[in-house]
Parts: C-alpha cells; sequence; structure tokens
C-alpha cells in the first residue's frame, strides 16, 4: 500500500564502484544491488530464507536444488524474467574473480522450462541458499554480447543497468551521487515502500555526514562514529538506529613467528588479559558486542556459554606457569582506518597484555598498506575483522582457523598460522553436512575447540549503526546483514 | 600686501613629558616674484620651515602658534580638503632627490597628469598636451617620449626638470624648493638653477629656496634668510650679507667656505656643533660657539634690529650700533 | 614574450617528467591497488593474475617507460576507480576546485586590501586594533577546526547554509559546470571559500599593513601630498601600487599553500574537486589517478609561477620579463 511518495536521501561514506552487481563483492555493492536488482532469495531478520524471485524451491536430490521462479516479472527494459535470465547470471557469477570462489561449488544450472531452473552442485552444500542470495538476476538480453566483467576499466554492465528491481537508476555522478527512482511497474506490490527517490551520496568524513544529518540536508546517515553517538542522541528531530552486526574484529597471535604462542597458556592467558567488555563499554561506547568467540549469536556456531573471560590473576598464573612471568616483547600490527575505532582498539588491546608482561610495540597503517602486511604477516600479532560472506560461521572458520592451503584457498587469512587436524577436518564435513542439526553440533564443535585451544583473540562483533530523522523507520529494513532493503522503506510524514 | 606672510610661528615635536621645540617664533615675508633664499647648516630647521608652509610636518612636529598668511588668507586653520586645494596649484614643491620623489611604479605622464587633474577639471588628452608643453618648456627633448617612460628612464637631470616641470603645471604662486641641486652632479647643478631662475623670473613666481650652499643662494636669490636652531638670526639682501656679513654665525658660515680658505691652509670651521633639540642653550642660541659672546647673551634671545646691511638678531651688532648711532644721524644730516 | 613563455613551458615539461618519476618509484609504498579492487575472499592467485595484467609485476622502469609512451600520446592512464582516463576524471572535477580556490582568492582581496589599508593608515584606531588580533587568530587556527567551526554555526545551529557538496551547477558552454551562475551553487560555496580564506586572509592583511605602513612614509608619497593629490588617490594608487610589489611576491608562494588547504577543505565540505579526489584516491591506491593529480599540481604551480612573475612585470615597471627587451 502506497501512501505519499517521498524522496529519501542517504549519506554512505562511499558510493558503489559500479553499476554491475556482479563486479565487486562489498557491502556497499550489495546494498546498491538490493536497490536495483532482485536475488532469487533473500534473508529475513529471523536467518530464514524469503523467496523473492524464486517462489518455490525443493531439494531434489543432495546435489539439486529445483527452484520455480516468479512469472510476473519484468526487467527495467521491460524484458519478461525467465530461466534463461537466471542460467545467464549464474554463469556470469562463476566468471566474476570476486563472486567464483562462492559460486564454485555450483557445477551447472539446468533449465527446465521457462521458470523453473535445477542447480546442481559438487557436492552436497548446506549453503546453497546462501549463496543464492547473492544471485541478482539480469536481463539476459539487454547485456548479452557485452556482458565482460573487467575490473579496472569501462565495460558496458558497469555504466548500464537493466535489473528487475524496485529501483531503476536515474542519474549517477561518479563519487558525488547515485540517484534512483522508484520502478512503477516492481512486481512486488505487496511491497510497503513508499521512497520515490533514493538518493545516495557518499560523504568521507565521519563529522560532515553527521553535519548532514542535523541539518536536515540528508534523511538517513550510516555509518556512524562512536564519539558521535551521544549527539544524535541529544538532537530531538534525528534518532539511532544499532544493530550488533556478524562481523568479527579479532586479534591472531602468528604461531611460526614467535615460539611463545605455541604455548596454549599463553594464549589463553593473552584471551584473559585482554578485557573484551572494557573495549566495547570504553571505545565503542557501549556499542557491539564483546566476543568470547569467533560466531556471533545470529550464526549456527554460536555456543551461548562462551563468553569473553577477563581474569588478570589467573592470566599472570598461566604465564608464571608457562614460565614467562617476565614476559616477552612482540611486534603487532592493525589498521587505522578499516574497522571501526581499530586503531584505538589496538592500544587498549595493547595496554591490557602489558599488564601480563608483554610489551607490545604497536603500528598502525591505513587500509591502503595494511592487508599487504597482513599478507606478509609482518608482525607477531595482526588484527583482523572478518565478515562471513555466506553468514555463516563455516566460512570464518575456513579463512582463519583452517589449515593454510594455496591450493585450495583454505586459510588464506590465517596469520595464526594455526593447523589444527581435527579442526579442519570437522570444517570439511560441515561443507557438506545437509543434515541442520548435525551441522550445527559440528560447528559447535569447532566453535568449542578454538576457544579451547585459545587459536585467536575474538574481540568484538562489529555495530552496524544508522542514524536518521525521525520519521524514517529504518528498523523496518535494515538487518543484521546490513543490507537495508530500501524498496521496502516505509517513510511516514515528516 | 607680501604674498606670504609668516608671523610668529613656532614649530614643536610632541613627546611624552615635554614638546621640544623645533622653530622658535620665526617671521619672513615674501613679494609676488621674489626669489628668497633660506640658509643654514643640517638641523637648523629650514626645510621644517618649508614643509609647515604647506602643513606636511610629519609626526610628531605639529604647528605650535604662530600665523601664515597667503595673500592675507590664514593657512594654518584650513582643512584637509581646502589645503589639496592649495598644494600644487598656489604653492609647490620640489623635493631634493628626483629619484626618490617620483613613484617608480606611475609614468612621467601619469605623475604630471595627475597633477593636473587634481585640480582643474580637464580631460585627459588636454591634460597630456599641457604637460608635454612643460616638458618642452624645461628643456626636455622629445617630450612626448618621455612622457611614457619611467622615472628610472631618465637621468637625475632630466627628473629634476620633469619635477620642475610638474612644479609650474598649475602656475602657482609660489614655488619651494628644497635643496634642489644637492643629490645631482656638480656639472648639472648650474644647468638647473639657472634653468629654476629663469622659470620664475619668466612667469612670476615666488621662489623659496631652501639650501646649505651658498654658492647656490648667490645665483638665483634676491634675498636670503640665515637660519640657526630653529630661528633665523639674520635676513637681506643676498649680496649684501654675502659680501658683509653681520651675524657671527653668518661670517663663520662664510668663512669656512672652501673658497676662502688658503691652499694649503685648514679650513675655516666654527667651534662646536648646533645645539641638540632637548638641550638649547638659554638666551642666544649661538652663544656658546660665538667669539663675542657676553653675559647678556646668555640670558635673553636678542631682538631684530636693521643694521644698515641686514636685519639681525645679534647684541654685538646691537652695541655696536648703539656705539656708532650719533655719528650715522650726524652723515644722514650731510 | 615567446621566448618566456616557451622557457617557461620547457620547465614545467622538465619538472613534470620528474614528478611523473618519482611519483612512480614510490608507487609500491602507496599500498596495493589490487587489494581495493577486489573482495576480501578473492584467492592470492587470482589477484596475483590481476597485478600481472595491470602490468605492476613488471620492473618499475619499464611500467615508466610504459608510462611515458603513452603520455606523449596525450593518455595518462586509466583510473582503476572511475575507469575513465585520468586526463577526463580530473578535468572533470577541475572547475570545482578552481570556482573554490578563485571564490576564496575574491574574497582574499575583498577582505584583505581594505583591512590592510585602513590599518596602515590609522595603525592606532581601535579597528585596526581589532583587525591585527582577529589576524593573529586566523594565523594561528588549523583549517579544519575553522571549517568545522563555520559549519557547526552556519548550517548546524543557524540552519542558514548547506553543509556538504557544491549543490546545483549549471553548464557553462557545455564544457564548464560552474555554481557561480546560480543560488544554491552560491550558498554552497560560500563556507567553504570562507574557511580558506579565513586561513589566507590574515597572513595578507599584516604583510599589506607593513609594507603599506612603511610605503606611506616614503619621499615620493610625502610629494604626491604636495602636489595636492586627493588621498584615495594617494593610498589606493600611490601608495597601493608599490605596497603590492611584496605582497603579490609572496601571494605567488602562498598559492601553492592554497593547493594544500583547498584538499583539506574539499575533504571536510565533500567538495567534489580535485582535492578530494586525490584523498579518495590515496584511500584506494588508485595509482594512475594519484600520479596524475601530481603532474596536474606540478602544471598549476609553473602556470601559477609564470602568471605571478608576468604580472609582477606588468606592475613594477622597472623589472621587464627576463629576456624581453
Amino acid at each position: 500500500m502506497v501512501c505519499l511518495a517521498v524522496d529519501l536521501r542517504v549519506a554512505l561514506d562511499a558510493d558503489p564502484i559500479s553499476l554491475d552487481p556482479h563486479e565487486q563483492l562489498s557491502e556497499g555493492g550489495i546494498q546498491y544491488s538490493h536497490a536495483v536488482f532482485d536475488p532469487l532469495v533473500r534473508w529475513r531478520q529471523d536467518g530464514t530464507f524469503e523467496p523473492r524471485l524464486a517462489v518455490s524451491w525443493e531439494l531434489k536430490d543432495e546435489r539439486t536444488l529445483r527452484l520455480h521462479l516468479r512469472q510476473d516479472v519484468r526487467f527495467h527494459t521491460g524484458n519478461p524474467l525467465t530461466a534463461e535470465d537466471v542460467l545467464f547470471t549464474i554463469e556470469r557469477l562463476k566468471s566474476s574473480i570476486d563472486f567464483k570462489a562462492l559460486f564454485n561449488v555450483v557445477r551447472n544450472v539446468d533449465k527446465i522450462d521457462d521458470y523453473t531452473v535445477d542447480i546442481h552442485t559438487n557436492h552436497a552444500y548446506p549453503l546453497l541458499l546462501n549463496i543464492l542470495a547473492y544471485v541478482f538476476v539480469i536481463d539476459k538480453t539487454f547485456y548479452e554480447g557485452r556482458s565482460e566483467i573487467v575490473k579496472f576499466g569501462q565495460t558496458f554492465a558497469s555504466t548500464n543497468v537493466s535489473g528487475s528491481g524496485p529501483f531503476t537508476v536515474h542519474d549517477r555522478v561518479v563519487g558525488q551521487r547515485l540517484t534512483l527512482i522508484r520502478n512503477p511497474d516492481y512486481w512486488d506490490t505487496q511491497s510497503v515502500g513508499n521512497v520515490e527517490q533514493l538518493e545516495l551520496l557518499p560523504i568521507r568524513s565521519d563529522s560532515t555526514r553527521l553535519a548532514a544529518l542535523l541539518t536536515g540536508d540528508v534523511d538517513v546517515i550510516s555509518p556512524v562514529a562512536p564519539i558521535d553517538i551521544a549527539r544524535v542522541q541529544r538532537t530531538p528531530n534525528v534518532k539511532l538506529l544499532a544493530l550488533t552486526g556478524t562481523r568479527i574484529v579479532m586479534l591472531q597471535m602468528n604461531q611460526a613467528r614467535r615460539e611463545e604462542f605455541q604455548d596454549i597458556r599463553v594464549r589463553r592467558a593473552m584471551n584473559l588479559a585482554v578485557n573484551q567488555a572494557l573495549i566495547v563499554e570504553k571505545i565503542l561506547r557501549g556499542y557491539g558486542e564483546p566476543a568470547g568467540q569467533l560466531s556471533s549469536s545470529a550464526f549456527w556456531g554460536h555456543v551461548n556459554n562462551l563468553v569473553p573471560q577477563s581474569d588478570l590473576e589467573q592470566a599472570r598464573e598461566l604465564m608464571k606457569e608457562a614460565g614467562y612471568q617476565d614476559g616477552f616483547r612482540v611486534t603487532m600490527m592493525a589498521p587505522n582506518n578499516r574497522y571501526m575505532s581499530d586503531e584505538r582498539v589496538a592500544l587498549a588491546a595493547s595496554a591490557m597484555l602489558a599488564k601480563i608482561n608483554i610489551q607490545v610495540d604497536l603500528k598502525t597503517f591505513p587500509k591502503a598498506q595494511y592487508f599487504q602486511f597482513f599478507d606478509q604477516q609482518a608482525a607477531d600479532i595482526m588484527m583482523l575483522g572478518w565478515q562471513s560472506d555466506t553468514f555463516d560461521s563455516n566460512n570464518i572458520y575456513e579463512f582463519v582457523l583452517a589449515c593454510r592451503d594455496a591450493d585450495t584457498g583454505m586459510g588464506a587469512y590465517n596469520a595464526g598460522r594455526v593447523c589444527d587436524r581435527k579442526l579442519d577436518d570437522a570444517i570439511m564435513l560441515a561443507n557438506q553436512e545437509m543434515d541442520v542439526a548435525q551441522r550445527v553440533a559440528l560447528l559447535r564443535g569447532i566453535e568449542m575447540r578454538a576457544v579451547d585451544k585459545a587459536w585467536v583473540i575474538p574481540l568484538y562483533w562489529q555495530p552496524i549503526i544508522w542514524a536518521s530523522k525521525q520519521h524514517v523507520d529504518l528498523e523496518s529494513v535494515v538487518n543484521f546483514l546490513n543490507f537495508p532493503y530500501w524498496g521496502d522503506l516505509h517513510v511516514s510524514a515528516p | 600686501m607680501s604674498l606670504l606672510s609668516i608671523n610668529g610661528l613656532s614649530v614643536k615635536f610632541k613627546q611624552r613629558h615635554e614638546d621640544l621645540v623645533a622653530l622658535h617664533n620665526v617671521s619672513l615675508s615674501l613679494e609676488r616674484g621674489e626669489r628668497l633664499a633660506i640658509v643654514g647648516e643640517s638641523g637648523a630647521g629650514k626645510s621644517l620651515l618649508g614643509y609647515a608652509i604647506v602643513n606636511l610636518l610629519m609626526k610628531p612636529g605639529f604647528i605650535a602658534e604662530g600665523s601664515i598668511k597667503l595673500d592675507d588668507r590664514e593657512l594654518t586653520r584650513l582643512s584637509s580638503k581646502q589645503w589639496q586645494e592649495i598644494r600644487g596649484k598656489k604653492i609647490a614643491m620640489i623635493f631634493q632627490d628626483p629619484m626618490v620623489t617620483l613613484n617608480p611604479v606611475l609614468s612621467v605622464g601619469d605623475q604630471m597628469v595627475e597633477a593636473i587633474r587634481s585640480h582643474t577639471r580637464i580631460n585627459y588628452n588636454d591634460a597630456k598636451k599641457l604637460a608635454i608643453e612643460k616638458l618642452a618648456h624645461v628643456r626636455i627633448a622629445a617630450p612626448a617620449q618621455r612622457f611614457d617612460q619611467y622615472p628610472h628612464e631618465l637621468s637625475g637631470g632630466m627628473r629634476q626638470r620633469v619635477i620642475i616641470a610638474i612644479a609650474l603645471l598649475l602656475a602657482p604662486e609660489i614655488i619651494i624648493a628644497d635643496e634642489p641641486t644637492t643629490a645631482l652632479d656638480v656639472t648639472i647643478q648650474a644647468e638647473i638653477l639657472q634653468l629654476l631662475k629663469q622659470i620664475c623670473a619668466d612667469n612670476g613666481v615666488a621662489l623659496i629656496l631652501i639650501t646649505h650652499d651658498f654658492g647656490v643662494v648667490s645665483r638665483i636669490a634676491e634675498r636670503t634668510l640665515v637660519m640657526y636652531a630653529g630661528r633665523i638670526v639674520e635676513q637681506g639682501p643676498t649680496l649684501e650679507i654675502i659680501n658683509d656679513p653681520q651675524h657671527p654665525y653668518t661670517q663663520g658660515l662664510l668663512n669656512a667656505l672652501p673658497q676662502m680658505a688658503l691652499p694649503g691652509q685648514r679650513l675655516n670651521q666654527i667651534q662646536g656643533n648646533m645645539p641638540p633639540l632637548n638641550d638649547q642653550p638659554r638666551g642666544c642660541a649661538f652663544h656658546p660657539r660665538c667669539p663675542y659672546a657676553e653675559d647678556k647673551c646668555r640670558i635673553q634671545p636678542p631682538d631684530f634690529i636693521f643694521s644698515g646691511v641686514s636685519t639681525v638678531a645679534c647684541y654685538a651688532i646691537e652695541d655696536m650700533l648703539q656705539a656708532f648711532e650719533p655719528l650715522s644721524e650726524e652723515d644722514a644730516d650731510d | 614574450m615567446l621566448s618566456f613563455i616557451g622557457r617557461r613551458l620547457l620547465q614545467a615539461m622538465f619538472v613534470l617528467l620528474i614528478i611523473s618519476f618519482v611519483s612512480f618509484m614510490i608507487q609500491d609504498k602507496m599500498g596495493d591497488p589490487v587489494r581495493q579492487m577486489v573482495g576480501l575472499s578473492v584467492t592470492l592467485e587470482q589477484r596475483e593474475a590481476l597485478q600481472q595484467e595491470l602490468g605492476l609485476n613488471d620492473p618499475m622502469l619499464i611500467q615508466y617507460g610504459r608510462f611515458l609512451g603513452r603520455a606523449i600520446q596525450g593518455d595518462l592512464g586509466t583510473s582503476y576507480y572511475y575507469k575513465e582516463p585520468t586526463i577526463d576524471v580530473i578535468a572533470s572535477r577541475l572547475p570545482a576546485t578552481l570556482e573554490l580556490s578563485f571564490a576564496a582568492l575574491v574574497l582574499v582581496v575583498l577582505l584583505a586590501i581594505p583591512l590592510g589599508v585602513f590599518a596602515a593608515i590609522h595603525p592606532k584606531n581601535i579597528l585596526s586594533r581589532a583587525v591585527l588580533l582577529f589576524s593573529t587568530l586566523g594565523l594561528s587556527v588549523p583549517i579544519f577546526i575553522v571549517a568545522v567551526f563555520l559549519m557547526y554555526f552556519f548550517a548546524i545551529e543557524w540552519g542558514l547554509l548547506p553543509s556538504f557538496g557544491r549543490g546545483e551547477t549549471t553548464s557553462v558552454f557545455g564544457l564548464w559546470q560552474s555554481g557561480l551562475f546560480n543560488r544554491d551553487g552560491l550558498q554552497h560555496l560560500l563556507l567553504p571559500s570562507l574557511s580558506l580564506a579565513f586561513v589566507l586572509t590574515p597572513i595578507f592583511i599584516r604583510l599589506i599593513r607593513a609594507e603599506m605602513m612603511d610605503v606611506l612614509q616614503s619621499d615620493y608619497i610625502r610629494y604626491a601630498w604636495a602636489k595636492g593629490i586627493s588621498a584615495p588617490r594617494i593610498y589606493f594608487i600611490h601608495a597601493l601600487k608599490n605596497t603590492m610589489l611584496p605582497v603579490i611576491t609572496v601571494g605567488g608562494i602562498q598559492l601553492g599553500t592554497l593547493v594544500a588547504y583547498t584538499i583539506l577543505t574539499e575533504s571536510i565540505f565533500q567538495w567534489p574537486g580535485m582535492g578530494l579526489l586525490f584523498m579518495d584516491a590515496v584511500t584506494r591506491v588508485d595509482v594512475p589517478l594519484i600520479s596524475t593529480y601530481l603532474i596536474f599540481v606540478g602544471v598549476i604551480f609553473v602556470v601559477t609561477n609564470t602568471l605571478v612573475d608576468v604580472v609582477y612585470s606588468l606592475v613594477n615597471p622597472r623589472v621587464r620579463i627576463p629576456g624581453y627587451s
């Protein structure tokens, strides 16, 4: 039911790199894709999947999922959406540098009829729906023959768009604004969204972004720096929306560089010395959640009683037991413009480790340089923030805990040089376990073992913070994935 | 009625505690077309007198008392707007060093035309014509070319001619020339002086020539005024004063001229120095250096008296005259 | 004049060569552009393949040689992020920066000259003292504080002016997007240019005041009074012209710092000019854009220095353009 149509101006910290939904896998890119395209399925707030372009599905066998598509969808060009478009899209995703890893498991897609497809996977894959949430179907007729994806060059798809989504691209000035207007023929007539024009504006500086909201020049902003939160709460005509996200920020202790880290007592001591609750309370101003494990509560691997522990006495005991009462000196590196308050958190952690006599030489870098150092594992302790692309625990374990294997790509972000056979086996199994209960048990088992072995030091799950004018009800569309479904946003009268 | 009449003019420098007196009770008069020289050492106050006449005293100097009348019009009470009309038009000035007198970033022509157009309503082209005429008048070759040039492109002598030309532009009644040839080559000096004399004579312009050089004085001025320590000590016809200086200071000055010394002989200097402003002697200002000083010189400054040659302020002359008085009366009878 | 310009052009070429060379040599210190372009989960293999494709694995000198080869044909590279020739990207942002700088300079001139002249003519006046005090403030306060301050009061507290961006622009001759010709654009221009002006004006006020006070003591000024020239003409033509000579020289040097300040101002006000472009490029390690920007700035420096020299020689007749007779 559309009441009055409104214009919405949203200020984010960057604008989408490209109008091609398959070019880059990034938060901003997916946010854009949801506005202009439709996925086959979509996450709900409660973690279940909502049918979108796929109205229903069934597992034909362990490796085949049959999808039934909506029959009333038209692209912005007017072309009807059929199975051909789905095939075309998935092929394209498999060739895209950013998405191919995700879709590696898909062997091929068969067209059964105009509105039915069978997706065949290489093995039983429990997270098929998770990746189908990334299948933003594009208009084959429109893109065929000029659909190349080029990272660093101009392509047809990066500047021309035909999706089926609630908005069409009206105007774009790279680096300045992206203006979308409502698609009048959008198939989802049940949507309560009434935003007629959506303007996405990049504003780099946190304080300028906030000023833009306070002056009323924009209606919605994200992110909001922790230091600005109080200001938003004090101002009567704006409001804050904060949820805990699933991005886990952690410290990794490199066992190959320092033999001290090979001692489990040292690792446990370090985990006990770092006071996650204090960090969240003081530095993140109480936003976000202190983490005692890698999986957030939204993920299956989350174990409720694995809360962050902080016990200086015990930490010292452990260090003494391990023979490091006098401590030692280590190097640490962290980014300073990547994660929320990353530099300050790193400083705090260093100070906390000093209490158990571990002297930390901290260096921070802009993200442009930091990740090169991360790849080189250039320091004894490295900070990392990980967002699971599949929004599933195993993704984290695969990249961060699994033993490094250049061929398979496992453990690509394992700067701790963790190599735990039992863990790796469980990770492999969980990748193919279709039974939900079994899988949950596996994942939780991995989590518990990881915490027991203190392979990493989890710090916090990064909060998702938005602010808006009072009359804009963001709660209805902002979710724990931080992909707001703008098409469904209903804005009441100011 | 005199063209310019100065009476009891006192110029002081404003100081925190007590103002310093720079010009004491100066009186003089200037007739139409008359050429008057004001002579003295540096610091005697002659330039100050020149600036005071056109109210261009730089802070902290100011006119404390006295009157300056131009054609019976009191100048000391004029507003700055009224002054603007007088300066350049009724009274023109020529400064010492033409290189620093002309603005280096404006062309000669600009600086001439602006002088004209500040005082008369005239369009640019007519003003330009007038200016070029005047340049020719002061015997500058190729005046039209010079009009467009900048001061640094002219020689010293030419620059001074330009300044003289500017002084003449609006047919002033008085020209005040402050050391007009001091900064020029000796060879040029004579030319410029001659030019100045002729211009004034031809156009009936009165001239006040401020200088320390008696040689210059004798060439041009009909009357001379000698200043010492901010006071006039002697004034009269130039030739008379030069031939028969009355005041001991004037005598000393003339004696000190190199021409007066014999070859091989030491130059005749006047003993001592001119007193500084904040330490003026009581009585006659010259008495500390005067060979004829007496007690009464130290108490009260002398009045002016006419000595037969010139008007002079000196007790020695006064005494001498008193001594000879009966004789002069007798002579007069014959 | 031609030979002068010719020599300056040569100088420019030389400067550009050095700048481009240096920016190439420091490339790998800037970060990994490939990382910025791909998602986290992309494999090392694939990243290396991209690097290969971009030619980033070749030795620096070879990369530089390739760059020079293309540069001669007018191609300074393609931006990784904008995916367009860098020259086009910078050219599209040039009007914003130029207008901002121009507006700031206009404000500086409008403020500094009258205030400086007034303070020189009436040094003991209470207004003059206030002006000097204000100028000390301007010199000691960093520009981002000024900018945020202005934004806080004019945009947030009083709601008089917009807080970011350039607003609407009108197209001039189809080439230039200008914010000068419509109300919205001018409103957006005001705060950023005021911030810039606030920081630059003090030094000019002080300079003009000091120079002018000195000039007013000169003989030629006294002579001008003696000629009966009117006071306004004496102050604004005789005195000011001489005063401006050292000011032009210093001003020329300050133009260089203007570029630096513009970057800060643009970042704060999200002003879509070259400065913000550069900041974004550095964060994203958009190397071609960074190199081209540096080269552009080099060109701007040479051009403005040349202009300053020409203007100086026009104002001061004693100085002629070197080599021009």
